[in-house]
């Protein structure tokens, strides 16, 4: 009697065993990892010896480490540098191929690539592609009369190198979210502004851009984090180089992590990484409410 | 943005088609802008595949070829012989399955119990829920690698999938797509008999399939991507998935053979194409949720 009662229709028990899986893989991958992260940044650990309690001592190493400071540069410019063009891009492009022309679908397969594409397959082509002898950049330029030049293995073009492949695969991927946003604009909203005598150019900036502020915020957040978190193309494109001058904060997390095998200091720095993007994250909602509208 | 004047009223074909006509030079334009603007997002594709076709020689002259004089499809055979290629090919399809179906299961299993069950501590475990949501990767990665260590899970595929399946935005994406459905349908089951497991499956799944199309897409596209997780597990080149392999690829060779190269990211990339090319409408639909992955 009581077993049937246990597995009746209104049972709370249902609700347990459906939520039982991801809270067991949450506590094992994401919980516990969580707390070992936050206690191994107090410690001195080499993963083959255990642990040494070292207090404050990671924390303030971090503070007076030059390639931290570096890593820290090359991610505000890679921000500066990526996030206002992609949006500048993609919302130009969405824009264009909101327009109901012939085709247009064509067109959205092609602008649709880049972000499709496999991402190490993309960081290895341009590698070609930035070749000095023989790469596709250095072939046209050459045609004009300019270079050749070394993009990746100089200091004043590494890392503006990288954020342009970057770059060519994120303004893609903003195109597609920027393009349901246009699509979500009620018609209707067009209709009353032309009966009212407004011009295309007045019907952009009055009622398409403040509608899109929404979606331009949540793309502009989405992509600060994400940028905190390049590592890929520098480990393919530059491996940090040319003299650890394009480290961004996870490649150096990386490097200290599995390269040097300081996991108690590189886990410091994973976790002062954490407090940064949730500053980022919290400020740029405090600061949305000035120029986002909702409708 | 100096088009900005065209009509954008998209009722009425036989109106639309008259302004149309009325708009031309304008569309013109439009056609003009969206051709210079997708050369650069394209050609580097392009090039991929027409330095892929050369022989060595064409790819290293002086000055450099673009165009293949004569297309050698021994690059690609080269790929396989050489690299290992299919091997790297059918460990990332395990490795990317695997991962979707688990986290198919738990998300949707998980978002179901938030939107439709009643029990004890929901609100509580959703909190939780939002909290995991808010960690990065790179917090838990060292402590994560520590466990795979401690599991002796290095260098397997099992260190690969089983951590990655379990996700708190997927399971916000199904909460959202059960919340959808109507309460009546559910009750109706219900009084029919069906336990919670049996309306979950029989009545809430199947309606929710676009949802599922989304999730499994977003999660593919990630885990075909994933670079720096599989980096630090895998030692064993037969057990590489295609990130790795063509990582390691290019450091060995790279520089020597790039249309063998440029071969292997060619193939690389045609799965998600061909699966973009036959699901375009529900890869619009996930890459517009795809923001939310991050």
């Amino acid at each position: 009697m009581r077993k049937a009662a246990l597995l009746d229709q209104r049972s709370p028990l249902w609700g347990y065993l459906f939520t039982a899986p991801s809270l067991l893989g949450f506590l094992a991958f994401f919980g516990l990892p969580v707390l070992g992260s936050l206690y191994l940044s107090f410690t001195r650990y080499d993963i083959l010896t255990a642990p040494v309690w070292i207090g404050l001592a990671n924390y303030k190493t971090v503070f007076s480490d030059p390639h931290f400071w570096r890593a820290g540069r090359n991610v505000l410019f890679w921000a500066l540098g990526t996030i206002p063009a992609g949006v500048l891009i993609g919302v130009s492009v969405a824009y264009l191929l909101n327009y109901p022309i012939r085709g247009k679908q064509l067109f959205q397969v092609l602008y649709y690539l880049p972000v499709i594409s496999m991402t190490i397959a993309v960081l290895v082509l341009w590698k070609w592609i930035y070749d000095p002898n023989f790469g596709l950049l250095n072939t046209l330029l050459g045609k004009v009369g300019l270079g050749p030049f070394d993009w990746l293995r100089s200091g004043t073009t590494a890392l503006l190198g990288v954020m342009v492949v970057s770059l060519w695969k994120s303004a893609s991927q903003y195109m597609v979210i920027f393009l349901a946003g246009l699509q979500s604009i009620p018609k209707d909203y067009y209709e009353a502004a032309q009966l009212d005598g407004a011009n295309g150019w007045q019907q952009f900036w009055r009622i398409t851009i403040p509608l899109l502020t929404p979606t331009i915020f949540f793309v502009v957040v989405l992509n600060l984090i994400a940028t905190f978190q390049v590592f890929d193309e520098i480990y393919v494109m530059t491996r940090g180089g040319p003299f650890r001058s394009t480290e961004t904060f996870v490649y150096h997390i990386w490097l200290n992590a599995f390269k040097v095998f300081k996991l108690g200091y590189a886990s410091a720095q994973a976790w002062i990484l954490f407090v940064l993007v949730a500053a980022c994250t919290l400020l740029s909602f405090h600061l949305q409410r000035r120029w986002v509208h909702y409708e | 943005m100096i088009v900005g004047a065209a009509p954008r009223r998209e009722t009425a074909g036989a109106r639309l088609r008259a302004l149309a006509r009325r708009a031309r030079p304008q569309h013109l334009l439009i056609y003009i802008l969206l051709s210079l603007g997708a050369l650069p997002m394209v050609y580097p594709l392009i090039h991929m595949v027409f330095t892929s076709l050369m022989t060595q020689a064409e790819a290293l002259a002086m000055p450099p070829n673009l165009i293949p004089r004569d297309p050698q499809w021994s690059n690609y055979v080269k790929t396989f012989v050489q690299i290992k290629f299919g091997r790297f090919f059918f460990n990332t399809a395990f490795v990317t399955a695997m991962v979707v179906f688990g986290q198919l299961v738990t998300c949707t299993l998980a978002g179901y119990a938030f939107a439709r069950l009643r029990f004890k501590g929901r609100e509580l475990l959703f909190a939780v829920y939002i909290g995991v949501l808010m960690i990065p990767f790179h917090v838990t990665l060292i402590p994560n690698f520590v466990l795979m260590k401690y599991l002796g899970w290095i260098d397997s595929h099992t260190a690969l999938i089983v951590p990655s399946m379990f996700s708190a935005i997927g399971i916000f994406l199904m909460r959202q797509a059960f919340r959808q459905l109507p309460q009546a349908l559910i009750d109706a089951a219900t009084i029919d008999g069906c336990n919670p497991l049996q309306c979950f499956w029989h009545i809430a799944l199947p309606l929710v399939k676009p949802f599922l199309a989304a999730l499994a897409i977003n999660v593919a596209l990630w885990k075909w991507n994933d670079f720096l997780w599989p980096l630090l597990i895998l030692k064993t080149p037969d057990k590489y998935v295609l990130s790795i392999g063509l990582q390691f690829f290019q450091d060995q060779y790279g520089l020597m053979d790039w249309p063998t190269m440029m071969a292997a990211t060619t193939i690389a990339q045609l799965p998600m194409l061909l699966a973009f090319v036959f699901a375009q409408k529900s890869f619009m639909a996930a890459l517009t949720h795809a923001g939310l992955k991050l």
